[in-house]
């Protein structure tokens, strides 16, 4: 059975190809769609992985023109070695708090370290992740508002008892989410629901909690002097910084501003005898999301060669097998390999065309792995995007519209590519230059 | 038969050297990952030095200044947490309290720095975790002391100098080799120049890890008085439960907290049982094992589908060899066997500069580190069987589907066919 691939429409005749490959080794080419599939499915479990800590996320939806400054590290004059912890808040706003060329700066809580309980009257206490944030906070991230509106910076000065809650806490507590005005206990200590949000993922955790009040009504909240700041412990407390930038060309202004505060202040502590070690602070969304440890210095090149490393490995290793079945497979082909190139077709054009017909047949594959992994990540999102060093009480929902961005689908595509390159290059070319007169002869055979 | 057999694979080895190669990338490969298995699986199996059954933490929190209930004239932290433990420890099912800070078990915040022995000109220093606590943390904990003493008798040696400390066995491995206890009532100092701050070795325990993926060669720990100025609002305070009397305590305890345990503006806002805070301090090792089997299963997996594809094609392109040989009496059996030992030679003979590789990667000390080390004899020729084993395992899988294939073959026809 010889098909002559004279006609115009290449495609259909890929396609063709394609199934003839399945009915005539059904074994091999469901061996070699399984192989592919699980290979593009792990690469892109990693690329998810990553993906969703960088993408804009509601209510993390302006995460590429924000940037972050979730630890302060400070170092003795003397003895080796840092210090690190969140921001005091005298120090958080010498160095962050009189920026001029960013849209907004807000200060919030850097860890929930310990749920607060949360009750009204009538229902059973329970455990939820309370943060204190600042009334920028609102203006930062990108809440959906159920119902009220969040406090406003003369709630926060004034310390008024307010609290934003998510809809589940709401309806824990009321059964319903028209309840603004309606008093909670929070830790022992009376609130009344000024908004109530629609719940927040924990795959976006700065904006993440189940309840946001205003820090100056927390117990730790310490106007500080300078005075006040006798040695590294006193400068660190519990708040973080999030600035987000008019537009992302303006990341260097903001830079040098931030460096220059670090400046002023460092000449204000010699007489203490530390230093502030800005570390490259503050942190685009991409680097905070890899970073592994606050005090240490951290490459994004050695990240991303690792990631690639990984990814090359996962890639080469299901190449090997498919370059060997399609090696076999394109034995039984001799014949008619042989009469193409009797009638004409270039060497080249024939690796071409046989790189070409295992690019679909991977291309599905890798669709199979791909959508095998949206699946996945939607389904089993705790256990898919569980990770450690979080002990909240949210859940890493996920929605279908970050999972399938059209990046993931170019990475699939990318992806698919290189390992068809890889698997079929060597085939391809060796099937190339088969003696013409010995295919049609059948010696080999 | 297996005399050809060597010969078969030396004629058809340029489809071989394929099989070789990939055999040979993929056992590297599986002995980095199995590797690392290896040695956390070992190193979660050492004693642990101390006992968190039965133990919880109370967490507290404290009112804010502008709170309706908050009381402006109790602001002595030490007096809260004195009260605090006192009233605990009066209840009938809690066995012993400590006051601690970054330095209970699985404690997420540490603090580490040196410990220094010795006279001028031969000090030696050493990077210890540095915890703490009050004397009955060791009755809490359950430290046991290195010459057999029980924790109450760590707690009373301990509470008996506020200036001592007592450190774990193995805090100076060079010049004294887990033979800390010879040092007792000598002084320590907390920097190498530091002459004048001197503390006193109290006693010595048994060397006490992290948490079981701590690897104990490298833990080594000192125990210091917590001084009650510096109590605040990150002090811990943890308990321990009589062993029969824990039976659903955070739900007994939380339900007289109000009413009991409220001192001044402090309240205890949760209890968290140490299973749960094991739990969560063991959660980024435990991903990683994870991440590490799914690599394991990912080769593995390749492995089987590469050789059920290429043993597919090999023993249908040699249908007319295989029928000759059932009609000159080759039984089933031998015909399945061959086609399995066939991809057990290929292995071995790929194994052996995979060794070289492992050999080099572990030199080179690109794998995981144990008992100080990357490359020990038994661990090495360990790893290398396990591994071994594993791919031999998945050939056999591998090759089953095609060979019972190919024992079914009917002489007759096949030598027909061609």
């Amino acid at each position: 059975m010889y098909d002559f691939y004279f006609s115009k429409s290449m495609k259909t005749n890929y396609i063709k190809q394609v199934w003839r490959y399945f009915r005539q080794d059904p074994v091999v080419s469901i061996v070699s769609i399984i192989g592919t599939a699980l290979a593009i499915f792990l690469i892109m479990v990693i690329v998810m992985l990553q993906e969703v800590k960088v993408v804009p996320f509601a209510p993390e939806s302006n995460r590429d023109r924000s940037l972050y400054s979730s630890a302060l590290v400070a170092r003795d004059f003397k003895e080796l070695g840092s210090w690190s912890g969140a921001f005091g808040l005298y120090m958080g706003k010498k160095l962050y708090g009189n920026l001029k060329t960013p849209e907004t700066v807000s200060f919030y809580q850097a860890w929930i370290q310990k749920p607060s309980t949360v009750s009204s009257s009538g229902s059973v206490p329970f455990l939820a992740d309370n943060k204190g944030t600042d009334a920028n906070f609102f203006k930062v991230f990108d809440f959906d508002f159920l119902s009220g509106r969040p406090f406003d910076n003369s709630d926060f000065e004034s310390k008024k008892h307010v609290a934003v809650i998510s809809e589940s806490v709401a309806r824990r507590l009321f059964h319903s989410i028209n309840v603004v005005g309606r008093p909670i206990e929070l830790d022992h200590s009376e609130y009344k629901v000024c908004a109530v949000v629609r719940d927040v993922s924990t795959l976006t955790p700065v904006a993440y909690a189940q309840i946001w009040i205003p820090f100056s009504t927390q117990s730790d909240y310490k106007v500080q002097t300078i005075s006040d700041i006798t040695d590294i412990g006193s400068s660190m407390g519990p708040y973080a910084i999030v600035i987000l930038a008019r537009k992302t060309s303006d990341f260097p202004k903001i830079r040098e501003e931030v460096m220059l505060n670090y400046k002023r202040m460092n000449a204000q502590l010699k007489s203490k005898q530390f230093y502030l070690d800005r570390m490259n602070r503050p942190y685009t969304q991409s680097f905070k999301a890899v970073q592994p440890y606050e005090n240490e210095e951290f490459s994004m090149i050695s990240y991303y060669y690792r990631q690639g490393v990984l990814i090359l490995i996962l890639l080469l290793v299901p190449a090997i097998n498919l370059s060997s079945m399609t090696q076999s497979r394109l034995r039984r082909r001799v014949s008619e390999i042989g009469i193409r190139r009797a009638f004409g077709c270039s060497r080249r054009e024939m690796i071409y065309n046989i790189i070409m017909e295992n690019f679909i047949f991977t291309l599905i594959a890798g669709l199979i792995g791909l959508i095998l992994c949206v699946i996945f990540g939607y389904f089993f999102s705790t256990t898919f995007f569980d990770e450690a060093f979080t002990n909240h009480l949210g859940k890493p929902a996920v929605s279908l519209k970050v999972l399938l961005n059209p990046v993931i689908f170019l990475f699939t595509l990318l992806f698919c590519f290189i390992l068809n390159l890889f698997s079929s290059s060597i085939p391809a070319w060796r099937a190339s230059r088969t003696n013409i007169v010995n295919a049609i002869g059948g010696v080999n055979h | 038969m297996y005399k050809k057999l060597f010969k078969q694979i030396r004629n058809e080895w340029r489809n071989n050297l394929w099989l070789g190669t990939e055999l040979l990338f993929v056992s590297v490969l599986l002995w980095f990952l199995v590797d690392f298995l290896y040695v956390n699986i070992s190193v979660y199996f050492q004693p642990l030095g101390f006992d968190v059954s039965h133990c919880y933490n109370v967490n507290l929190k404290w009112l804010a200044k502008g709170d309706p209930k908050y009381i402006p004239s109790d602001t002595i932290y030490q007096k809260q947490f004195d009260e605090l433990v006192d009233r605990l420890r009066r209840r009938p099912d809690v066995e012993e309290v400590c006051i601690s800070i970054y330095s209970y078990p699985y404690n997420p915040s540490n603090s580490w720095g040196e410990l220094c022995f010795g006279k001028k000109g031969e000090i030696e220093c050493n990077n210890v975790c540095r915890r703490y606590i009050t004397p009955e943390f060791f009755k809490v904990f359950r430290f046991q002391g290195a010459k057999g003493e029980t924790p109450e008798q760590l707690a009373s040696i301990f509470a008996s100098d506020p200036n001592g400390i007592i450190a774990s066995d193995n805090c100076l491995p060079h010049k004294y080799h887990r033979k800390l206890t010879t040092l007792v009532g000598l002084p320590f100092m907390f920097m190498v120049n530091d002459t004048t701050d001197l503390h006193r070795l109290l006693a010595v325990y048994v060397p006490v890890r992290y948490s079981e993926f701590d690897d104990g060669y490298s833990q080594r720990s000192v125990t210091i008085h917590y001084d009650k100025g510096e109590y605040g609002s990150d002090t811990n305070v943890s308990l321990r439960v009589k062993d029969n009397m824990d039976v659903d305590f955070v739900n007994r305890i939380m339900k007289t907290a109000d009413k009991q345990l409220r001192v001044g503006n402090m309240f205890v806002s949760s209890v968290v049982s140490f299973a749960d805070i094991r739990n969560e301090n063991l959660k980024f090792k435990r991903l990683e094992i994870r991440n590490y089997s799914i690599g394991i299963a990912f080769l593995l997996l390749n492995i089987f589908l590469g050789l059920l594809g290429t043993f597919w094609f090999r023993l249908q392109q040699r249908r007319s060899e295989i029928a000759l040989q059932k009609a000159l009496g080759s039984t089933k059996r031998n015909v399945f066997l061959r086609s399995i030992v066939e991809g057990l030679l290929i292995l071995t003979i790929a194994t052996i500069p995979a060794i070289i590789v492992d050999w080099n990667m572990a030199y080179a000390h690109l794998n995981a580190w144990m008992g100080g080390t990357t490359l020990a004899a038994g661990r090495f020729i360990a790893t290398i069987f396990i591994t071994w084993l594993l791919i031999a395992l998945m050939i056999v899988l591998g090759t089953w589907l095609p060979a019972r294939k190919a024992m079914r073959i009917q002489p007759a026809e096949a030598l027909h066919e061609d």
